[in-house]
């Protein structure tokens, strides 16, 4: 029970204790402002969604005021009965409780007090690159895609393939699927990054050990109204068979290549028979980029600090190998190291990284809480 | 994805319209670096390239047909081996390789949002039908946000062939928001396969009869040859039977290959598999000869009044083009049942202004377009937006082959979102 929450350090408690003030200030005042007969509808909707907001951290903050003043008073009347020794055992005991429901209060209010994504709650596009290592790449890109995969089946995510394009040897050059359940992205945003393979290549003769890479990015979903997507910034380019068209030919080419023209990023569909559909995923795909690009614009103007400690904005960076001839997948940012490879491998034990990520994330949070 | 560059390259590949006699060449040999590259991937591939052409789309149709083998196991209770799915697999490649339409195995056709069923002997819907389609209900949408067109809004297909028309407008219809009560729809072919299969997807698309919206399929001739009893009613005989004479809309994607350019720029593919009655009208003499000496048909507009003189550029016909039969016959059926807004898919720019000009000379309409492919996007480089007609310009609209030839009345003007008033 004690290690699972450590005390907090007195400068970290005064800090809180601090913002916590501030919080019910600004609730008291919210709560003035909506008994208030003169406000406007406006003035009341958006104080209402503040205290929406608030309402969480509030419900906390009364609860670890009513454990303090039960710890007031049980301490108070540990000293009343110096002499009374059951009675002393007694209270000696709550007052632990006490002092332990405490500290979980103040985590959890920490938790609650820590900035938060906003992302984190949308579901996500996951795009896995091959990169460096020719075939044996492209056959790594589609291990990890089918990875991710059934990972997201064992956690009861959706996973809808959105693109694949296929190498010569029925690899995946590059292949991308829309993943959605309940916080997915703020569970696979730490898996953006290079992952690097060891292995001896199926493609491989003497058996040597080859080194190559995929690249992971996971994007949050976004919609037209999130990108503020207008029709007029959009090129759609559809495939059209030489000659005349209509009824003269039939082409089973339903490719959609959308174009935004004011960034120039261009997204090509050609995975479904339905040209709608191709057009549909494609522009799922160009709002999950162009939102991504935005978020990571204000990111990295907000806060320097956090992205430096976090480092998942940059997508160039080695964030873990697999290593089939040791049998072991090591996490290059926590230090992990796993030896059973082929669970990672089956989607089984990405869960060790991914909480390992979570925590560390967490414990950064802390770390520069007080600088914020 | 992303940046794939097969995809890109097929995708700004774009021939633009050439002389007969290259078009024929239009299909280089497929080189041996391609096959060896098929090959080794999977031999099924070297199958799919003739029809395909092209690495990419055979990869597609291949993932297709092998999803389509996999999800239909021969017998539901036996089991499907891999073998016997290669098997399957095969046969249906080999199939494919020989130009059967991807859609006729497959069994259905996307056209639009809807997924419909295909079967030898209807034509398979086009794209490009439904980029028109779509545009004319977006523009109606438009225009329902100001003005109110009449309710329920009557729309008439004429060669429906696989009822994909009626079944798209009414899709696309019921998403325009304020609602408005659904199109009493109509559509028309004189191939009984054809209005069977319309059927087939009409319940495919709305289920049980007592959901079902107010859509009809019926047997008749819209080139009214029908004066011979084992041949299809007239479409005038049929409406007046199901006493609705009058329609705002009148849509028709009819035939419109000319015999000659069916061996020069047709698909093979198209041209061996699909139905010749939905792709070349029928010479002329046979619709014409007996109508001259039949008793003029109050109601429909009759050929024995002199089409106007045009000027001969085919030899073999007088009047017009054998291509062009099927629009005399259907602006002359729009004209009769009173309708205000009338869409007619066409196989090239040339033909969309053969047909402006039919419609000028009836005085009826208002305002007349062309539009291309693509009629909701910019036209590309080089890609005229007006044209001259008789010395009168008529605007083309969007990107790609002329496609469609669009009219309408003035009073149908503000139902198209089009507040000003032509001359």
């Amino acid at each position: 029970m004690a290690d699972e929450y450590p005390p907090l350090s007195t400068d970290l408690i005064k800090i809180m204790e601090q913002r916590l003030s501030a919080i019910e200030h600004r609730s008291n005042y919210l709560q003035d402002l909506i008994n208030q007969p003169t406000a406007t509808a406006t003035e009341y909707s958006t104080a209402n969604k503040e205290l929406r907001r608030l309402e969480s951290s509030l419900d906390l903050i009364k609860q670890l005021r009513a454990k303090q003043k039960e710890i007031d008073g049980l301490s108070s009347l540990l000293n009343d009965c110096q002499e009374d020794k059951d009675m002393h055992d007694m209270a000696a005991g709550e007052l632990m409780e006490a002092v332990e429901e405490e500290k979980r209060l103040q985590h959890l209010l920490l938790k609650s007090l820590l900035p938060k994504d906003d992302a984190d709650d949308r579901d996500c596009i996951l795009e896995v690159r091959a990169g460096t290592g020719g075939e044996e790449a492209s056959l790594f890109a589609m291990d990890i895609f089918k990875m991710y995969e059934k990972h997201s089946q064992k956690k009861g995510w959706k996973f809808d393939i959105v693109d694949i394009m296929e190498s010569d040897l029925k690899g995946y050059k590059e292949a991308s699927g829309a993943i959605s359940g309940s916080g997915v992205y703020g569970k696979l945003k730490y898996e953006s990054g290079i992952h690097r393979v060891q292995r001896v290549p199926v493609t491989e003769k003497s058996g040597r050990v080859h080194t190559s890479a995929v690249s992971v990015a996971i994007l949050p979903q976004a919609d037209q109204v999130d990108v503020q997507l207008r029709n007029e910034d959009l090129r759609i380019d559809t495939y059209r068979s030489g000659g005349s068209g209509g009824q003269h030919a039939n082409t089973t080419n339903s490719a959609v290549r959308i174009t935004h023209i004011p960034t120039g990023m261009t997204v090509s569909i050609q995975d479904e028979r339905s040209q709608h559909m191709n057009k549909a995923k494609a522009l799922k795909v160009l709002c999950a980029k162009l939102y991504e690009m935005e978020r990571s614009r204000l990111h990295t103007s907000r806060s320097k600090l956090r992205s430096e400690q976090i480092g998942s904005g940059d997508r160039s960076e080695r964030i873990r190998t697999y290593n089939f001839p040791q049998g072991r997948v090591t996490d290059h940012r926590v230090g992990i190291t796993h030896h059973s490879i082929d669970d990672v491998m089956q989607g089984e034990s990405l869960d060790i990284f991914i909480d390992a990520l979570l925590l560390r994330q967490e414990m950064d949070a802390i770390a520069s809480f007080g600088s914020m | 994805m992303g940046n794939s560059r097969d995809v890109i390259s097929s995708l700004t590949r774009r021939e633009t319209a050439l002389p007969y006699q290259q078009t024929r060449c239009l299909m280089p040999r497929l080189s041996t670096k391609l096959l060896r590259q098929a090959r080794q991937v999977d031999p099924f591939l070297v199958l799919l390239l003739r029809p395909c052409r092209e690495l990419t789309s055979a990869r597609n149709e291949l993932r297709w047909l092998t999803e389509f083998v996999s999800q239909r196991p021969p017998s539901p209770a036996g089991k499907s081996k891999p073998t016997e799915l290669r098997k399957r697999l095969r046969k249906l490649c080999e199939e494919r390789g020989r130009g059967k339409p991807l859609q006729y195995i497959l069994g259905t056709e996307h056209f639009g949002e809807l997924e419909l069923i295909c079967e030898p002997g209807v034509l398979i819907p086009r794209r490009e039908t439904a980029a028109s389609v779509t545009h004319l209900v977006s523009l109606l949408a438009r225009g329902a946000q100001t003005h109110r067109h009449p309710e329920p809004l009557r729309v008439l297909d004429l060669c429906t062939g696989s009822g994909c028309i009626p079944l798209l407008f009414h899709h696309l219809h019921r998403q325009i928001s304020p609602p408005r009560p659904c199109p009493n729809i109509l559509g028309i072919d004189i191939s009984g396969r054809a209005c069977d299969l319309a059927f087939k997807n009409l319940r495919r698309t709305h289920g049980h009869a007592e959901s079902r919206p107010d859509i009809d399929f019926a047997i008749a001739d819209v080139l009214a040859r029908g004066f011979l009893p084992w041949e299809a009613p007239r479409v005038s005989d049929v409406l007046k039977t199901r006493k609705k004479l009058t329609w705002d809309i009148v849509i028709a994607n009819p035939p419109y290959i000319s015999p000659s350019s069916l061996f020069v720029n047709v698909e093979r593919s198209v041209r061996v598999f699909e139905p010749k009655l939905a792709l070349v009208p029928p010479m002329p003499i046979t619709q014409m000869r007996p109508l001259r000496t039949r008793k003029p048909d109050p109601l429909f507009f009759d050929f024995s009044v002199k089409l106007a003189p045009r000027q001969r550029t085919s030899p073999k016909h007088d009047f017009y083009e054998v291509e062009d039969t099927f629009y005399h016959r259907i602006i002359g059926t729009a004209m009769e049942v009173h309708a205000a807004v009338m869409l007619m898919e066409v196989s090239s720019l040339g033909q969309a202004l053969r047909v402006v000009d039919m419609l000028w000379r009836r005085r009826r309409w208002n305002r007349v377009e062309v539009w291309r492919d693509e009629p909701d996007q910019l036209p590309d480089e080089g890609e005229a937006e007006l044209e001259t007609v008789n010395g009168r310009t008529v605007p083309i609209r969007g990107r790609g082959n002329g496609r469609s030839v669009v009219c309408w009345t003035n009073e149908a003007g503000p139902w198209l979102g089009q507040t000003d008033v032509a001359a």
